[in-house]
């Protein structure tokens, strides 16, 4: 299976010098890209840069739930990860577990 | 609230039986459930950790990638960097294993279709490029690779934590739906019984004084 990845301009191409070439860089509405990319069945893993994925955030969530593959990684762009947003993962954990563990190690 | 008790249940000593089997089998499906969530969770803080710090490795290698991409762009020019970027070899596929911990499906990435970067050269022409070009190819190709185990674990995350909540759903229900049902089903049939033993007990004195009233 293939890497895909939806991404700002900077992103795709530090991605695409590392060899990903299923690169999608949205321009106004990223929910089409998504939707086009999750209907394919060739791609198994996406990584999407954070504040993208915020944008996607319900479709996101409920594809992720209801798929295993593609695997989701949300991943920072060139400034860095953003703070002031849960992602998946760690919401998960705290669904699951009824603390936030991240939190408790900072 | 009142205890509830199974439906449509006969208060006999059969069905007494029954329900005592069944409170057994619950008690043990639920204390097998309870060591199965606690296994579970065990696990999963084991590969929170993991990520937790592989995350914050991958953070920090992708600032350094961007830092080394931003320097070849501003010695280069953005073009250039774009153009070169189209030039490298495609990173190859990877495919999915299924792995099983206790009943848990999750997901392996089977990297071995991955070209690893001391085989691959970047392809792009020496003399138009800089070594800072080749700098952040490098990181951004061992930064891909890290962000495959990331994959990896975030999907073992999810699969795990799915089966954890049903787990636990499970033994809430069985906990406290269930067993408190059965234990006052039982209660129920036990006072049934007794009530029915103390009018025969009754219903046989009473025949008996009044025969021997009669034979008087």
């Amino acid at each position: 299976m293939r890497l895909a990845a939806i991404c700002d301009r900077d992103t795709a191409m530090g991605l695409r010098l590392a060899g990903i070439q299923e690169l999608f860089i949205p321009k106004t509405n990223p929910h089409n890209i998504f939707n086009e990319i999750s209907q394919r069945n060739d791609i198994g893993i996406i990584f999407i840069t954070e504040s993208i994925a915020q944008g996607l955030s319900k479709d996101l969530k409920d594809f992720r739930l209801m798929h295993d593959i593609p695997i989701i990684v949300e991943i920072p762009d060139k400034k860095g990860r953003r703070g002031d947003q849960v992602d998946f993962v760690s919401h998960l954990v705290k669904k699951a577990v009824g603390i936030d563990i991240s939190k408790k190690e900072k | 609230m009142a205890e509830q008790i199974l439906e449509g249940v006969n208060p006999t000593r059969m069905e007494l039986l029954d329900i005592k089997k069944k409170l057994l089998l619950a008690q043990k499906g639920h204390n097998l459930l309870e060591e199965k969530r606690d296994a579970l969770i065990e696990k999963f803080f084991d590969i929170i950790e993991k990520r937790n710090s592989l995350k914050k490795k991958v953070d920090d290698e992708f600032k350094d990638a961007f830092l080394s991409l931003i320097t070849a762009q501003m010695i280069l020019g953005e073009h250039k960097v774009e153009d070169a970027s189209y030039l490298t070899m495609d990173i190859g596929e990877i495919s999915f294993q299924n792995d099983n911990i206790m009943g848990v499906r999750i997901p392996r990435i089977n990297k071995e279709g991955i070209i690893s970067l001391s085989i691959d050269k970047p392809i792009y022409s020496f003399v138009e490029t800089c070594s800072k070009l080749d700098d952040s190819y490098k990181k951004f190709r061992s930064l891909i690779v890290q962000l495959l185990d990331l994959a990896e674990i975030e999907g073992r995350i999810k699969s795990l934590s799915m089966e954890i909540e049903k787990t636990k759903r499970r033994v809430n229900v069985l906990e406290n739906t269930l067993i408190p049902k059965l234990f006052a089903t039982i209660k129920y049939i036990e006072m049934q019984l007794e009530e029915r033993e103390r009018e025969d007990f009754f219903r046989r004195k009473r025949i008996k004084a009044l025969m021997e009233s009669k034979k008087k």
